[in-house]
């Protein structure tokens, strides 16, 4: 087994992961926050629902 | 093939070696460790009622506690390296105590939040963290035996415990519970830990499986210099096994962290009972217990990264069927099928770091991959929920919960072959 200087494939693959469990909880929180909103024009959103919906491109 | 593999395992084995009692105490501690965890579910009533907290809030101290285990993990690691396994546990043990009293006797949310959050969340930490690397110090063969046998405490402990605290919660009350149990978990743990050695050279032994022309290179290594272990690790940090891994066992708890949340309400939204949704997480449980203990014994003797990929692949496939039956049936079925690959699929890490990395203190590394299950368990029980809240039913996480094991078995896939073994120069470490 080789030992690499910067463990370039090991670091890309777990940066993937982090990625890609970002974007599912954007996603969901995205959707979840204009759903509420859909159905309370009122309803006062956290910083973390605005982030979501600012950030996710489908919502 | 795989019985007769075991078999022949077993009956090859000296039951003499003191390691056998490392095996045992370690075991002991999983226990007691993981009943800290487990136990949680059972408080959550009687503080509601004596307090009137509401169960989110209770919740938060859940949270903060997996928190503080996955970032002190890797400080729990470092310790059991620099000061060994044994004081490290003694440590646990101290907190533990201290956070079963001061649970015990909290009266307002943040005294709880302190105690059961934080003081456990470190206790947790110091108990389960040093075991697995000391067992590997212990073991230079049969690793994957004594390390299933551990493993396997992680189901069974939690049960043990968890029914002797219910029934002292409905006779002698929640804070009695709490403060007897910490008395007598720690008296038990104290007994143990005076059994417990860091290493065979405490006892003047070799490890378990090694030959007498080991003995010089034991010797060579048997003080802990600090220079020469942070330079071990700085080469482990440099491998992309170590990445890897770190990231198979996150991707690994998110998938079935996901399910042990969401099956039983999504069994409910499926019109199934909630006594016949808890019996089939039961059954589950039950039957992981078996491949616990199994997997580790296999990956050790056969092929560990095929093991992992095959564990990784069947807890992604075999959850799919869930998201379309609506039979009671057909769900304890695959609870059965799925429970196999699940139970296997997180004790091969021990035996992975082994194949790569040789016969090292895998503390500090074991420690980084406990740090990334406890991060990928709290995803996995937040999925869940959230998903309930967005669609009304759990079928999107099912599918999410497939997406993160199959992406772990093809994480699995770019490792390298376990044939071959990181061997440092030890001269040159100094």
């Amino acid at each position: 087994m080789k030992i690499d200087t910067i463990p370039s494939k090991g670091i890309s693959l777990s940066l993937f992961s982090i990625i890609a469990s970002s974007v599912i909880l954007i996603y969901f929180s995205a959707w979840n926050s204009t759903n509420k909103l859909n159905e309370n024009s009122n309803y006062e959103t956290s910083w973390i629902q605005d982030g979501s919906v600012f950030l996710c491109p489908l919502h | 093939m795989s019985i007769a593999l075991i078999k022949k395992n077993i009956s090859e084995i000296d039951f003499h070696h003191y390691g056998w009692v490392i095996v045992a105490v370690g075991a002991i501690a999983q226990m007691i460790g993981s009943a800290i965890r487990m136990a949680f579910g059972i408080i959550i009533d009687p503080l509601v009622e004596e307090f009137s907290w509401d169960p989110k809030s209770i919740g938060i101290a859940y949270a903060i506690m997996s928190v503080v285990t996955a970032i002190s993990s890797p400080i729990a690691g470092y310790c059991s390296t620099m000061i060994g396994a044994r004081k490290t546990m003694y440590i646990g043990l101290f907190l533990f105590l201290i956070g079963m009293i001061w649970t015990a006797l909290a009266t307002n949310i943040y005294e709880f939040y302190i105690s059961y959050g934080i003081i456990f969340g470190f206790a947790q930490s110091m108990f389960l963290v040093p075991v697995i690397p000391a067992i590997a110090i212990w073991f230079k063969k049969s690793l994957g035996l004594a390390t299933g046998l551990i493993i396997g405490m992680w189901s069974l402990g939690p049960a043990i415990v968890i029914q002797l605290m219910g029934i002292m919660l409905n006779s002698i009350g929640w804070q009695n519970t709490f403060i007897i149990s910490g008395l007598v978990g720690s008296v038990i743990m104290f007994i143990a830990l005076a059994f417990f050695k860091n290493t065979p050279q405490d006892m003047g032994l070799l490890p378990y499986g090694a030959e007498d022309s080991d003995k010089q290179e034991e010797i060579k290594h048997e003080k802990p210099i600090n220079n020469y272990y942070s330079n071990l690790q700085k080469i482990v940090y440099g491998t992309n096994a170590f990445w890897s891994l770190m990231n198979i066992h996150f991707l690994g708890c998110v998938g079935h962290a996901v399910i042990l949340i969401g099956l039983v309400p999504l069994m409910i939204t499926k019109g199934i009972s909630y006594t016949d949704s808890v019996l089939c997480l039961t059954i589950i449980m039950v039957v992981s217990i078996s491949t616990r203990f199994i997997t580790p014994i296999l990956g050790d003797s056969v092929n560990p990264k095929t093991i992992m990929f095959l564990s990784f692949l069947g807890q992604g496939l075999f959850v799919i069927p869930w998201a379309f039956t609506t039979d009671k049936w057909m769900f304890y079925l695959v609870g059965i099928l799925w429970a196999i690959p699940y139970g296997g699929e997180g004790t091969l890490f021990p035996i992975m770091n082994r194949k790569y990395y040789g016969f090292f203190r895998m503390d500090t590394t074991y420690g980084w991959q406990i740090l990334a299950a406890s991060f990928g368990m709290a995803l996995g029980g937040f999925i869940p929920g959230l998903v309930f809240e967005v669609t009304g039913g759990y079928v999107y996480a099912i599918w999410i919960s497939a997406f993160f094991s199959c992406l772990g078995a093809c994480v699995i896939l770019t490792l390298e072959t376990t044939k071959r073994v990181i061997r440092p120069s030890f001269e040159n470490l100094g």
